[in-house]
């Protein structure tokens, strides 16, 4: 069980990956070393609000998922790890 | 480079003409609102290269969008799709015509018969529509997307950035999807690794190189 959940957060993590690389045109080496500590709202440039926005959307389109409102607030983005942590529950 | 207006389909439309008076020809198809602002320089730098390599290229400003002499309120996926389907028809008996569909470019793309090399095409109108709610809402104060969505359906326009979001427009945008295959389609990210032009104005300014990437790969594609 612990195997599965690991497997599924990984494959969270690493799609979470891709979509920020693809949406914000992240370089390959600040893609590659995001880790689940890495600060992503205030410290990617990259990320404003419209960019925000087209990340949601990105998510929902290639992820199957569907976001509410009221599950974006500032603590979705504070780091990967917690935008991970959200596209992991929401797939499980 | 020509700034003309061309006559098409009942439309009076803005146009930079580059490249050649013949040959080869690529319509540019450019992404909407704010997007659209952000990637014409880039655009500008792109079909200048590709003047370079012999193509001439034919980037439209559509039906109240850019340069075009309607209000922004003007914007409707109907009327664009007739617009582009008529410069498909003009260009595509001059000679060999392609697409260049960049992100909401690519819901009128399908309009032409020609090839396409979409640029990070969106997924969909609806997608379209849903980031355009989320980011009013979240410059506040008080307003979610979902209560922007249901004023939409019931008969407001919602100002975007500046952008008047008609319900017409709004309802064209939940029908639409990004219909054709592209012939050649790129992501930003692994593939493409610049920043896109639409990224924060804070982000790195790599319009250069991407341009010369992106303009020597269209004339690859298009001579291959």
């Amino acid at each position: 069980m612990a195997t599965m959940e690991g497997d599924a957060r990984s494959d969270a993590r690493e799609q979470v990956r891709a979509i920020l690389a693809t949406t914000l045109g992240l370089k390959a080496a600040t893609a590659r070393g995001l880790t689940d500590g890495s600060p992503l709202f205030g410290a990617l440039p990259e990320l404003d609000s419209m960019a925000v926005a087209q990340l949601l959307t990105e998510m929902e389109d290639r992820l199957g998922i569907v976001i509410d409102d009221d599950e974006v607030d500032g603590a979705l983005f504070a780091t990967f790890g917690s935008l991970v942590s959200f596209v992991a529950a929401k797939r499980a | 480079m020509r700034a003309v207006l061309l006559e098409v389909g009942g439309e009076t439309l803005p146009a930079i003409l580059r490249g050649p008076e013949r040959g080869p020809t690529l319509l540019v198809l450019q992404p909407w609102f704010e997007e659209l602002n952000r990637t014409r320089r880039t655009l500008a730098c792109v079909t200048e290269l590709l003047a370079g390599r012999g193509v001439r290229s034919v980037l439209p400003d559509l039906p109240g969008s850019g340069d075009h002499g309607e209000p922004a309120s003007a914007v409707r996926l109907p009327r664009w799709r007739g617009a582009v389907a008529a410069l498909g028809e003009m260009l595509a008996s001059d000679g060999g015509l392609s697409v260049l569909a960049v992100r909401a470019g690519m819901l009128v793309a399908d309009a032409v018969e020609a090839p396409t090399y979409a640029v990070a095409p969106v997924a969909s109108g609806a997608g379209v529509l849903r980031a355009l709610w989320r980011t009013r809402a979240a410059a506040g104060p008080d307003v979610t997307a979902s209560a922007l969505d249901a004023a939409s359906l019931g008969g407001a326009t919602i100002e975007v950035s500046g952008y008047p979001i008609t319900p017409g427009l709004a309802a064209d945008l939940r029908g639409a999807s990004a219909l054709s295959a592209p012939g050649r389609l790129v992501e930003f990210g692994r593939q493409l690794p610049f920043a896109p032009p639409w990224a924060s104005a804070d982000a790195a300014d790599d319009t250069a190189a991407f341009a010369r990437w992106l303009a020597n790969d269209i004339a690859d594609w298009m001579q291959g």
